[in-house]
C-alpha cells in the first residue's frame, strides 16, 4: 500500500486499508485467504475515511473468517451471499464507525462535526480463497481481478463503471443493496485462476486505458512465476509509488492472492 | 512491462475540462467586456502554477463566447501551459442557449470513463436569453458529464436573470453576482481555482468550496 502522490503533496495521510488473513490449519476449520482493501473517500466531507476504510477490512474480515471457520462454508456463502452477508457487512461496519466517533468525540469534543457515516465513507473489495471455491464481495470503485491460467487477466466482479470520481459507498443508506458478490466453485471442470490481484481505484486510474490495467495482473504473474514471490514483494511498494506518481496520484493498496507451486 | 519497468501499459494523469463560456452580447461593450478579458487573462498563471502543484491532473481549457449565435474562442482542449486569451468584443443578442448546446457536443465527445475528474463549467454574462435557453440546457445536463460538471454562473451587472442562472448551477450558491468591475475580476478568479479542487484524488463535482467565493461587502459599489 502507498499513500498518493497528490496526497503527498497535499500533506493528506493515506485513505486506503488493506488486510490479509490466512489460516493453514485444517485441524480448527477450513483452510483459507482472506484479502481485504478499501478506499477511504478522502474528500472533505468524508475527514474520518482513513478510519472508515481500517474498519471496512476489520467488519469484512471477521464476518468472512466467522462465515469460513463454518464446517459447509461454500452453501453458508450460496445461501447469505445476496442478502444476509451484506446486510450483515452494513450493519456492522456502521455500528464500528459510530463506536470510533463517540471515543474520538470524548477525546476531542470541540473538533467533531456532527455525526454522519458519510464522515467515515469508504468502499471495500474482499475476496476469499478456500478448499472448493473464491468468493469476492465488492462495493465501490477499485478492481478484483483474477489471472487464468493462459497468464490473461480478467475482472472477476465487473469494474464501477461511474464516471467523474463518483463511487458506491459503504456510508450509503442501505449500502448493503449496492455490495456485488460472486462465488466460484471450484470443480475440476472450469479452470482455477492461478493469481487474483484486488486493488483500489488509483490502480486503475494511473493507465491510458484499461487493457493497460489488466496487463498489470498478467505481468505481476509473469513476474511471481519468474522471480518468486520475494521479488514481487520487495519490488511492488516501488512500483506502485512510480505508478501513483505517473498516473492517479491516488494512494493505492493492492493485495495478491496466489496459489503457490 | 512499460517502458520504465513497471507492470501494466501505458500511464497518464487525469484530465479535467475547464470551459469558459463569456457573452459577448451589445450589452456588455465596454467596461464590462474589458473587465472579463484582463480577469481571465489574470486567472491564467495561477491555473498554470495549480496544473504544476498537480502533475497527476492534466486542465484542459476551451472557450465559448455567444452573442447572436455561439462560436468557439478556443476550440479544443487546450493545455492550460499552451492557453492563450484573445480580447472578445460584444455586439448583438444573448444566445446563451446556443453556447449552451455547443459545450453539450463537445461534452458529448469526451470518453465517459472513470480517469477523468468532473468537468468545470464558468458562464459569464449581463443578460437574459434571447434563444432557447431550456433546450440548450436540457442538452447540456442530457450528457452524462454536463450532470457531473461543476457549473457556475457570474451575474455581471444587475440586468441578468438570475433565475435562469440558478437553472445552470443546479445551487443558488453557485451564482455570483458581480455588481462591479473588482467583484468581477475576483469570482473570475476564484471559478479558475475550483480546478484546485476537483482534481483531488477523490473529489467529486460537490467538492467547491463555497466558504472560500469572495464576499460581497457594503463597501461594494453598484456600478453596473
Amino acid at each position: 500500500m502507498v499513500q498518493g502522490a497528490t496526497h503527498i503533496r497535499q500533506d493528506k495521510i493515506c485513505q486506503d486499508a488493506l488486510l490479509l488473513c490466512e489460516n493453514g490449519n485444517a485441524s480448527d476449520g477450513q483452510v483459507f485467504s482472506i484479502a481485504c482493501v478499501a478506499d477511504g473517500h478522502g474528500s472533505d466531507r468524508c475527514p474520518f475515511s482513513d478510519q472508515g476504510a481500517k474498519a471496512a477490512v476489520l467488519v469484512a474480515t471477521d464476518i468472512l473468517k466467522d462465515l469460513l471457520m463454518n464446517p459447509d462454508p461454500k452453501e453458508m456463502l450460496a445461501a447469505q451471499k445476496d442478502i444476509r452477508l451484506p446486510r450483515q457487512i452494513e450493519a456492522r461496519w456502521k455500528e464500528t464507525v459510530h463506536k470510533m466517533y463517540l471515543e474520538q468525540e470524548v477525546e476531542t469534543p470541540d473538533d467533531m462535526p456532527p455525526f454522519s457515516y458519510e464522515l467515515y465513507g469508504s468502499t471495500l473489495l474482499a475476496l476469499a480463497a478456500a478448499s472448493g471455491f473464491i468468493f469476492a464481495l465488492q462495493i465501490g470503485d477499485g478492481d478484483i481481478v483474477a489471472i487464468e491460467p493462459d497468464g490473461l487477466a480478467r475482472w472477476l466482479l465487473p469494474p464501477c463503471d461511474h464516471a467523474g470520481n463518483e463511487t458506491e459507498s459503504l456510508c450509503m443508506d442501505e449500502c448493503w443493496k449496492y455490495i456485488r458478490t460472486q462465488l466460484i466453485p471450484i470443480d475440476g471442470e472450469s479452470p482455477v485462476p492461478l493469481m487474483f490481484l484486488l486493488s483500489t481505484d488509483g490502480y486503475a486510474n494511473s493507465f491510458v486505458e484499461s487493457a493497460g490495467f489488466l496487463k498489470v495482473g498478467a505481468d505481476i504473474y509473469r513476474m511471481w512465476r519468474e522471480h518468486g514471490r520475494d521479488y514481487v514483494q520487495e519490488n511492488l511498494p516501488a512500483w506502485l509509488s512510480q505508478t501513483t506518481t505517473d498516473g492517479s496520484g491516488d494512494d493505492i493498496a493492492v493485495a495478491i492472492l496466489a496459489k503457490e507451486g | 512491462m512499460s517502458e520504465r519497468n513497471l507492470p501494466g501499459g501505458e500511464m497518464s494523469s487525469r484530465k479535467l475540462d475547464f470551459f469558459w463560456i463569456a457573452d459577448c452580447s451589445g450589452s456588455m461593450d465596454g467596461e464590462k467586456i474589458q473587465t472579463l478579458n484582463y480577469a481571465i487573462r489574470q486567472t491564467i498563471p495561477d491555473m498554470r502554477k495549480e496544473a504544476d502543484a498537480n502533475p497527476n491532473a492534466d486542465i484542459l481549457v476551451r472557450a465559448v463566447k455567444f452573442s447572436d449565435g455561439a462560436a468557439w474562442h478556443v476550440a479544443g482542449a487546450t493545455p492550460i501551459d499552451q492557453f492563450n486569451w484573445t480580447d472578445l468584443s460584444a455586439g448583438g443578442v444573448t444566445a446563451m442557449g446556443m453556447a449552451l448546446e455547443l459545450v453539450a457536443g463537445e461534452l458529448r465527445q469526451l470518453p465517459g470513463d472513470t480517469k477523468r475528474l468532473p468537468p468545470v463549467l464558468v458562464l459569464l454574462t449581463d443578460g437574459q436569453p434571447t434563444d432557447d435557453f431550456k433546450g440548450g440546457l436540457d442538452a447540456l445536463l442530457a450528457t452524462p458529464w454536463g450532470k457531473k460538471a461543476v457549473r457556475i454562473a457570474i451575474a455581471i451587472g444587475k440586468d441578468t436573470d438570475t433565475n435562469v442562472l440558478e437553472q445552470f448551477t443546479g445551487n443558488k450558491e453557485l451564482v455570483l453576482e458581480a455588481k462591479n468591475p473588482q467583484l468581477l475580476v475576483k469570482f473570475i478568479k476564484w471559478a479558475s481555482t475550483v480546478v484546485k479542487n476537483v482534481s483531488a484524488p477523490m473529489a467529486g463535482a460537490d467538492a467547491v468550496d463555497t466558504a472560500a467565493i469572495p464576499v460581497v461587502t457594503a463597501d461594494d459599489d453598484e456600478i453596473w
